[in-house]
This record gives C-alpha cells, sequence and structure tokens, in this order.
C-alpha cells in the first residue's frame, strides 16, 4: 500500500498537466497580487491626506484586505475562482479513466489489490488537486505579505473589507485574522480536492478525458445559472463554489452548514460509486 | 467533393450519434425562458406579454458594462456564459480527437491536408448553427406554451427588467435580426479559433483559453474581447456608445476567413504525427 501511494503521489505531482495548472494558477495569483499593490500603493498616498484629519482607518491597509480570498477588485481574482474547479480536475482527475482505457490499470491490478490501488488513486487525486489550488492561494498571501502589513482588522473598517457578520469564519477575521487564512486555505483544499475526487469517480461511467474534466465544470455553471436566475429569492446563500469559497465579494454570504453538505456530498458520491466499482471487471 | 464527403462523416459521427447535446440546448433555453417568464412577477413588476424577441435577447443579454462598487461586487452573467460555453464544448472535442485517430489515415488516403481541415471548419459552422436553430425551437416551443408573441419585436420593459443601462438606452424599436446575425457569426469565429488553438495545445487548455476570454469580455468593455459582441446589453442596438453589430459582422468575418485560410496553411506545416507541433 505504502509503495502503490508513493508511486501515485509522484505520478500526480510531477505530470506536466500539474504544472501547467500550477502555472495558471500561480499566474493568476501574482497577477491579483501586482495589481492590488499598486492599488494600496494608490491607497497609501490617500491615507497620507486623510491621515493629517485623523479620518483614515489604518488597519484597511492590511494584507488582509488585499488577500486573493478577501479581495473583491482583481478581475484575476475572479477568474481564478472562475477556473478553480478546472483547474482543480486538470493534474490527475483523469487518470484512472485513462489508465483504464490504456490498459496499465490491469497491469497494476495484477500485482496489487484494488482496494489499495483505488485508494492510492483517490488519494493522489485529492492531494494535486488541493495543492494546485492552495499554493496560488498561499503565494498570493506571501507575495502580499512582502509588501504589505499584516495589521489586524477594525471592525471599523467593515465597509473596506466587505466582510460583515454573515460572512463565514466572520468572527475570526475581525479577531484571529491568521486563523481566518488557514480556515479558507483548508477549505479551499478540501474542496479543490474532493472535487477533483469526485470528477475522478465519474470516470468509472464516462470515457472521454475532456468530457471527464469539462462536464462537472459546465455543471457547476448550471447550478450557478439555476441560482441566480430560475431560484431567484428563494435560496439566499452561496452554493456554487465560485463564491463560496471567497470571503468577500459575493452577492450571498455562505452558510457554513450548506458547505459542509455540499463536501459530504462529494465525498459519499465519490465512495459510493468507488464501493459500486470495487468488483467491476476492468477488462 | 472529397472536403463534402469529410464534412458528412463529421456530421454522422460528431453532430448524429450526438443527438443527446440537442437535448440539453432545448432544455437550457427552455429554463432560461422560464426564468425570464417569472421575472416580472419576482421583481414586482406588471407582467407582460413576452414574444420571441424578448426571450431571445434574454438568452444573450450578457450584462452591462462594469463599473467597480464596493458595494456592487461584480458578478458574471452565469446563463450566457453557459449558453457559449455550452456550444464551444460541444465544438471542441471531435476535431482533435479526429486527427488523433482516423482523421490522420482519411487525410493520407486523400493525400489532401487543407480538404481535411475545411471540413471541420464548415462542420465548426454548421454544429454552432444547430446549437442556435435548437435554442430558437426551445423558445418558440415555450412562446406557443405560454401564448406569447411569435415576432421579434422587442417590448419596451425588457431593458429595465435585464438591467441594462437605462441611462444610454437607445429609443425602441429595437431591431434586433443584425445582432443575432452578428452575435452567432461571432459565435462561428470564436469556435473555430478555439479549434485552431485546440491542435497546439489541447482541448482543455483551449477551453480554459475560451472561458478566460468570455469572462474577461464580461469584466471589460472593450473592442478586442470578442464576447463583447456577444451581449445585448453592450449591443449598440440598444444603447449609445454600444458596439456595433456591423462592426462585430466584420471581425467575426475576418476570424473566420483568418482560421480557414492562416490556419489551413498552418496545418498544412504541422506534425501531424508528433501531437501537433508546427513543422
Amino acid at each position: 500500500m505504502r509503495n502503490m501511494i508513493k508511486t501515485e503521489l509522484g505520478k500526480a505531482t510531477r505530470n506536466f498537466w500539474f504544472l501547467v495548472a500550477l502555472l495558471v494558477g500561480c499566474a493568476l495569483a501574482l497577477t491579483s497580487a501586482i495589481n492590488n499593490v499598486n492599488v494600496f500603493e494608490e491607497t497609501l498616498i490617500g491615507a497620507a491626506y486623510l491621515g493629517e484629519h485623523k479620518w483614515w482607518d489604518m488597519s484597511s491597509s492590511s494584507v488582509f484586505k488585499y488577500w486573493i480570498v478577501t479581495d473583491f477588485i482583481q478581475p484575476a481574482t475572479f477568474l481564478f475562482f472562475l477556473l478553480l474547479p478546472l483547474l482543480a480536475v486538470l493534474p490527475y482527475a483523469w487518470s484512472y479513466g485513462v489508465e483504464k482505457k490504456s490498459g496499465y490499470a490491469l497491469n497494476v491490478l495484477a500485482r496489487t489489490s484494488r482496494k489499495s490501488y483505488l485508494f492510492a488513486k483517490f488519494l493522489a487525486v485529492f492531494i494535486s488537486g488541493g495543492l494546485v489550488i492552495t499554493i496560488p492561494i498561499v503565494l498570493n498571501f506571501v507575495f502580499l505579505a512582502c509588501i504589505m502589513p499584516a495589521r489586524l482588522p477594525d471592525i471599523y473598517g467593515i465597509i473596506f473589507f466587505g466582510i460583515n457578520e454573515r460572512s463565514l469564519f466572520s468572527s475570526f477575521f475581525y479577531t484571529n485574522p491568521l486563523v481566518y487564512c488557514l480556515l479558507f486555505i483548508g477549505l479551499n483544499f478540501f474542496f479543490a480536492g474532493l472535487w477533483a475526487m469526485f470528477t475522478s469517480a465519474l470516470s468509472f461511467y464516462l470515457k472521454n478525458r475532456v468530457v471527464v474534466t469539462i462536464a462537472p465544470f459546465l455543471f457547476l455553471l448550471f447550478v450557478k445559472f439555476l441560482h441566480d436566475n430560475v431560484l431567484l429569492g428563494i435560496l439566499r446563500t452561496e452554493i456554487t463554489p465560485f463564491a463560496f469559497l471567497r470571503g468577500t465579494g459575493t452577492n450571498y454570504s455562505a452558510d457554513i452548514a450548506i458547505v459542509s453538505l455540499i463536501l459530504l456530498f462529494l465525498l459519499g458520491f465519490t465512495l459510493v460509486l468507488a464501493w459500486q466499482n470495487r468488483k467491476k471487471d476492468i477488462l | 467533393m472529397r472536403t463534402l464527403k469529410f464534412l458528412a462523416l463529421d456530421l454522422r459521427i460528431a453532430t448524429l450519434r450526438e443527438w443527446p447535446r440537442g437535448l440539453v440546448t432545448f432544455f437550457l433555453f427552455v429554463l432560461a425562458a422560464l426564468a425570464l417568464f417569472r421575472l416580472p412577477s419576482l421583481e414586482g413588476k406588471v407582467p407582460f406579454a413576452l414574444s420571441l424577441g424578448d426571450y431571445l435577447v434574454n438568452a444573450f443579454a450578457g450584462m452591462k458594462e462594469y463599473v467597480f462598487d464596493p458595494r456592487n461586487p461584480f458578478d458574471y452573467p452565469a446563463l450566457w456564459l453557459l449558453a457559449f460555453l455550452l456550444i464551444a464544448f460541444f465544438t471542441l472535442r471531435h476535431p482533435y480527437q479526429d486527427l488523433m485517430g482516423s482523421g490522420k489515415h482519411i487525410m493520407l488516403l486523400s493525400g489532401n491536408r487543407f480538404r481535411w481541415w475545411a471540413a471541420k471548419c464548415a462542420w465548426v459552422a454548421i454544429t454552432v448553427l444547430l446549437y442556435f436553430a435548437i435554442g430558437v425551437i426551445a423558445l418558440l416551443f415555450w412562446v406557443s406554451l405560454t401564448q406569447g408573441g411569435l415576432g421579434l419585436a422587442v417590448s419596451s420593459q425588457m431593458p429595465g427588467l435585464l438591467k441594462f443601462d437605462t441611462m444610454l438606452l437607445v429609443q425602441p424599436p429595437w431591431e434586433i435580426l443584425g445582432f443575432l446575425f452578428g452575435l452567432v457569426s461571432m459565435t462561428v469565429a470564436i469556435c473555430l479559433v478555439q479549434m485552431l488553438v485546440t491542435l497546439y495545445v489541447k482541448p482543455v487548455l483551449g477551453f480554459v483559453c475560451t472561458v478566460s476570454l468570455l469572462f474577461l469580455s464580461a469584466f471589460f468593455k472593450n473592442i478586442f474581447l470578442l464576447g463583447n459582441y456577444l451581449m445585448a446589453a453592450r449591443s449598440a442596438v440598444f444603447i449609445r456608445d454600444g458596439l456595433s453589430w456591423q462592426a462585430g459582422l466584420v471581425v467575426s468575418l475576418v476570424l473566420i476567413a483568418a482560421v480557414l485560410f492562416l490556419g489551413g496553411f498552418m496545418f498544412k506545416r504541422m506534425d501531424i504525427l508528433d501531437g501537433g507541433r508546427l513543422a
């Protein structure tokens, strides 16, 4: 089992698609950061003037305001979260389908049990999916933290932060922002990992790699369309990862119960499909 | 003649066999119509008779130019994005997979790469036309169900209902036929560019490029971001300073010709045996 996990993790994190997804994610995260540094510097000029009048709340000139998760200004931020479900599945979620089709899986299963193969496969998919999303988010934070102070956000600056009492983990944002950051990094990691696993589980039934990668993303967009246009006014909480993985900049706040349910659904769905296919003939 | 044979094969393999896509399209447009049908009452406005033109404008409304406002964060138009990403997805796979499979042998046997390329371009154009045709049929079905008007006239309440920039509104009546014509042509152009990109960077990355293009088009009003020509909310038909559909049509025709001929030239020099690098 240990060798199997090692092999699968190596394949998942040392392939071309992992690198491509990581590069796209990092490029967007750095673009967002660089543009926000410009906004920050412009804000400092304003602050220098307003500071004389003692009106300026300096806590809003903080890394916690400009971080990609709490930013609601940069187009690169919005694009990052729109592409997130696609980037998460790019590295390795397609691998089970491809290995089954090419016959590679048969060779592996002749040497090890189906259980250890699938466990190692899904673990590698989970970790690679989570990493390609969280590395850019952490990189964005580190880049900004090299330039901006990490001032504790003041509740009086709520109009600058856009994080109110209904926002996810908001109590931590104004009391212990580092915990807030860790919670959102964890949430993004778990969602991206579980989403990649869920997509990978679809390859038990879908044979085409492109369909496995893109169709779930389109389904998410369809859910957003239903939420925005059809269920208008009925569900007053965010139900798509395009929104609930972000601290602010969305129409509604996210509800931790709904988010947990979605994560549980993804995990449950993957486990059920894996269980159903544990003895299925792959010849 | 051979090009037509290639095209017939493409239509059989990638259009007729993939008929469930038509159902998905039909379902999406019916849902879009349902959303508009409920909108006046949900917004507390007096319901009015909706015509085919109203439903078409709703499906391709997009959004007005986004101006940053902390109280109003950017929110991309999901229906608009989905409608165009769906057709981008439908035209994504077949050309690349055909090239990686039987298309390679067919090309070798026919002795002419350009014919294969031209057939693929024609297939993309026909698939886009079919997609919109199914969309219109779905809306017609809904209109007949709800006893709405069959014309392309757009009701005066529509721009307000769809949150167009009413300060810049052009006086009605709004003639949308030209806009629709430009929209179809631009969609063909975008799907063809995606096909060309796909042959070089694989389908998934080609799709990522299309998503990025459409997203940036929603965020920025810019004549170079082609998605702007696909939005009724930014069209000169409805607003002053909007993008003219005639300009969009010209740009799309130039792009279609460029992909057909320039792309054909590039494709002739492509190493099709080695994943798609230029020779």
